[in-house]
């Protein structure tokens, strides 16, 4: 077929070819001025930020990991709780706050929306 | 003809059911416009049910107001949180928030919200005026055309990375990249999937999207959680201060971005995201302060917010003429209209002229209409952004992981805000610019295909690409965005020897 | 004693009776972006069809592959009824002969849910050849065989497949050129950039009905109810009778219960008077069947059309 030599490779094959000498002048930059190879941001040494971003990505894999079993109240409720207190909440303000939270997106998304957020445990109650 | 068409659809639209559809409409339109991961072509989707238990115009009204809301609305979490609302808003997302930082949040909000009105009125003007004579135009885009079109859209992002080209570049790659992933490719091909169904289906933009602005900005604001907590903000005065203005100072750029937005909007299957994009670009590079883009400029905000209001009013132009989507939103109306009877087609002027006449006078209401919604709506955000830091972000983070689900309603969306929200913190920290690449997704897609077709009707030789006049131009135009600043400076080298 | 424990059992097969019902919301996957005509037809049986589930009913697009993607999502979802697929039958009976290994089998990972409307591909024209009628494009493809270019929805889709047989059994040289969905080409076909198009009928008759385009011949063995002026390919001579069907189906697992009653629903919708005029007026012609009729029909087909690829040489990979 004409032009079929251009085939499905060819796209990404050429980005993969420009990335290739954009990092090869990427380091060669780099090398010039002496940077290091690696280097870690300062706040990774600090107790509470570092708590603070691990529990971000760990609350996310949490909720990717926990939501269709559990269900999106129970989850939602609980990462927020979580999230919350990390970042200096009071217990009963995380709490309310959570839940208040959980059930509003909840009936906005699935009532409004029609989003399917999953219900997990509470199948058998879903409206 | 007019004078009794004109007083039967005013009629029409004035009937007190079909304002309270559109009030309802708008206020539909704001919500899901505002929430990082719904779009505007969700909100479409969303109400097309809802309008088949209503007549033609209601209908129609319902899906022309949520529309509009929904574009401007992006701009509000985009503006004060770095979580753009909409993809046509990614485009200067970075550029409000600088604006925000500095105090000036609600100059940004009030300016793009004033100029995306105008912009979206001038869209609508031009439909009601010209839209038989631009569809004929549109018509003779192929692709030759479109893919110059897609290149200078793409050299467009060169121009938003400031700081450094080549890292831009490298974002820009990275998000054509992005976009090869999966089955959706001119061959049918699977790439990159690992045999996997979701990745067979190709990387959604939209939690990519969501991840890389509001994840990576939630990781860097946790990161500082040390730092005091500043929503450096004045109150929320009156919004239209200033707005004349800055009207008369950036005239220029208003009607630019009008113009090219609409434009942009009548080429079907382009619509207000690459409108937006372009037009930010084309501020800076016409700007008689460019330097000043990127530390928080109002220019360039006016200029795109007035083009991706106005692209959305040309999306109609092919969509009412022929019945061809000038943008995704449209593609959904044009069934909506097949089933209420009022077939696309040049007929549609004289069979149902009522009834075209009763969306043109919906299209202007809902821009004005837009006025004191947009208003009240940047007065509520600013409440609720009072809210504590502590119980705030974990509740928008909640938002971002429900947004990142809905557009397709799986798991994976949520997987791939996570994944790229790290990606882009770790980018941005090392000087990247997420921006291109978020670019590089939205019109990877269209850069490959139209390449390929053009491709196979050229036989393979690519001097073809320069035989069309419409296509020769935009070619010329794009080299010389290229050449332009290598140019200049060997000149001023040259120029600086004597 | 027996009287109780005889409404015992009754109370107790209760449950198994109630399970009948879906009890969330309906997924009804379409594989196609939103605007074209299966998702058209998508819409128009949600919204009769969320009533009668007393379900909200949501059309899904997910685009990609030629239905690749859509019928991925379908099969690996939950066989409990609230995940459906709506497609044409192509990419079920047809595009599997095309490819030499493909990763799905509609008769082992689906279920048939109903048939819904049969349709024909129209072979449209646009005003770059000139021509208004078959034979006139057959002397402008003789005389300009280098610009004779035909649009498909798709690589593997009916058009392309149409267009392919058409090449070999009229002796002309056509060039296929795929796009994403119709949408795209009328706007090419329109604007002179490319000769001819061969898609579902519904995606070209409005503009036929305005004289925008012409659509030629049909590709089925009965001229269709909405153009009924237009001849079939075989009445012109090329002998040719391939038509395709819409239907509904399930992944396979789904429990018959709700397969049956899914099937009488959809039967009964379309069955309506004013939803067959507005399927005529698609271009579609109203053939409902239920979940028993459509899995034969689909396992006919499969082995019916393996000779008719073969033969036209339809090979895409």
């Amino acid at each position: 077929m004409p032009g079929q030599r251009f085939g499905p490779a060819w796209f990404p094959g050429s980005i993969a070819a420009g990335l290739g000498i954009c990092g090869l002048f990427l380091i060669f930059g780099g090398v010039r001025q002496g940077a290091p190879w690696v280097a870690l941001p300062g706040w990774v040494q600090r107790r509470r930020p570092l708590l603070g971003v691990g529990s971000v990505i760990a609350g996310l894999l949490f909720y990717i990991l926990a939501a269709d079993t559990l269900g999106f109240h129970i989850t939602g409720i609980v990462l927020l709780t979580f999230w919350m207190r990390i970042l200096g909440a009071s217990w009963r303000m995380a709490a309310v706050a959570a839940v208040v939270a959980t059930v509003a997106i909840h009936l906005s998304f699935y009532k409004m929306l029609r989003i399917p957020l999953p219900w997990g445990v509470f199948e058998q109650w879903a409206f | 003809m007019t004078g009794s068409v004109l007083l039967q659809a005013l009629a029409q639209v004035f009937d007190p059911y079909v304002l309270w559809v559109i009030l309802a409409s708008a206020a539909f339109g704001l919500f899901v416009g505002a929430v990082p991961g719904l779009t505007a072509t969700m909100a479409t989707a969303l109400l097309v049910p809802v309008t088949f238990f209503m007549e033609p115009v209601p209908a129609i009204a319902s899906i022309v107001t949520a529309t509009a809301m929904a574009i401007f609305a992006g701009d509000i979490p985009s503006c004060l949180l770095r979580m753009p609302g909409t993809p046509a808003s990614a485009a200067y997302t970075d550029e409000a928030y600088a604006m925000t930082k500095k105090g000036q949040g609600e100059l940004a909000l009030g300016a793009g919200l004033v100029f995306s009105v105008i912009g979206g009125l001038f869209g609508t003007a031009v439909l009601i005026m010209a839209a038989p004579a631009l569809a004929e135009v549109a018509l003779k885009f192929s692709s030759f055309e479109y893919f110059w079109l897609v290149v200078l859209g793409l050299l467009c992002a060169v121009f938003i990375a400031f700081a450094n080209p080549l890292k831009g570049i490298v974002s820009l790659l990275l998000g054509l990249l992005i976009a090869s992933v999966g089955l959706d490719n001119p061959a049918g091909f699977p790439r990159f999937t690992f045999g996997n169904a979701e990745l067979a289906g190709g990387l959604t933009l939209i939690p990519i999207m969501i991840g890389m602005f509001a994840v990576s900005e939630i990781i860097r604001s946790v990161s500082r959680i040390d730092e005091p907590w500043e929503m450096a903000q004045a109150k929320i005065g009156n919004v239209f201060r200033g707005m004349w203005t800055l009207t008369k100072r950036y005239r220029t750029p208003v009607l630019r971005g009008s113009v090219l937005g609409t434009a942009i909007g009548v080429l079907p299957g382009a619509g207000a995201d690459i409108a937006a994009w372009m037009s930010y670009a084309l501020s800076k590079k016409f700007s008689k302060e460019p330097e000043k883009f990127g530390t928080g400029h109002v220019e360039g905000i006016i200029e795109a917010g007035a083009s991706n209001n106005s692209a959305l009013a040309g999306a109609w132009v092919p969509a009412l003429v022929f019945g061809i989507p000038g943008d995704s939103i449209t593609a959904i109306v044009i069934g909506v209209l097949y089933i209420k009877g009022l077939n696309p087609g040049p007929s549609i002027f004289m069979e149902n002229a009522v009834a075209i006449y009763a969306i043109f006078m919906v299209f202007i209401l809902a821009n004005l209409l837009m006025l004191p919604l947009g208003i009240a709506a940047i007065k509520s955000a600013k409440q609720l952004l009072r809210a504590p830091r502590d119980v705030l972000m974990p509740v928008i983070l909640l938002f971002c992981i429900v947004g990142s689900f809905a557009i397709n309603n799986s798991i994976f969306g949520v997987v791939l805000m996570l994944v790229f929200g790290v990606i882009a913190y770790l980018m941005e920290e090392n000087g990247f610019p997420v921006a291109p690449a978020i670019l590089g997704m939205v019109l990877g897609a269209m850069l490959e295909e139209h390449f390929i077709r053009a491709m196979i009707r050229a036989d393979g030789n690519f001097l073809v690409f320069f035989e069309r006049p419409i296509a020769a131009g935009l070619a010329i135009a794009a080299f010389g965005i290229v050449l332009w600043p290598v140019g200049a400076r060997l000149w001023r080298r040259s120029r600086s020897v004597y | 004693m027996l009287r109780l424990a005889i409404l015992g059992i009754a109370f107790a097969t209760l449950p198994a009776v109630a399970q009948e019902k879906i009890g969330k919301p309906v997924r009804l996957v379409v594989g196609f972006a939103a605007g074209g005509s299966v998702d058209l037809v998508a819409r128009m049986m949600a919204e009769r069809l969320s009533p009668r589930l007393g379900q909200p009913v949501i059309v899904e697009n997910k685009p990609g592959g030629f239905v690749r993607v859509a019928i991925e999502a379908v099969r690996s979802a939950a066989p409990d009824g609230s995940t459906l697929l709506l497609t044409s039958s192509t990419p079920l009976t047809v595009t599997p002969h095309a490819y030499a290994k493909v990763p799905y089998d509609a008769q082992r990972d689906l279920v048939s849910v109903a048939r819904l409307v049969n349709g024909q591909q129209g072979f449209t024209l646009g005003p770059m050849s000139g021509a208004r009628t078959w034979p006139e494009y057959v002397a402008w493809v003789k005389a300009n065989p280098d610009k004779a270019f035909f649009a498909s929805s798709g690589v593997g889709s009916m058009g392309h497949l149409v267009g392919v047989v058409l090449a070999r059994t009229s002796g002309l040289r056509l060039e296929h050129v795929a796009y994403k969905g119709s949408g795209h080409y009328n706007a090419e076909l329109m604007g002179g950039q490319v000769s001819a198009g061969i898609s579902g009928i519904a995606d070209a008759s409005e503009h036929h009905r305005s004289g925008k385009l012409r659509i030629v011949a049909t590709s089925g063995a009965e001229r269709s109810r909405a153009l009924p002026d237009v001849p079939t390919f075989a009445e012109l001579g090329v002998a040719m009778d391939l038509s395709l069907w819409y239907g509904v189906f399930a992944p396979a697992g789904t429990p018959p219960a709700i397969v049956e009653l899914l099937g009488r629903e959809l039967v009964a919708i379309v069955a309506a008077p004013d939803m067959t005029e507005r399927f005529v007026k698609l271009g579609l012609d109203p053939a409902p069947a239920g979940p028993q009729a459509t899995s034969e029909q689909l396992a006919a087909d499969y082995a019916r059309w393996r000779p008719i690829v073969q033969q036209a040489g339809f090979k895409l990979d």
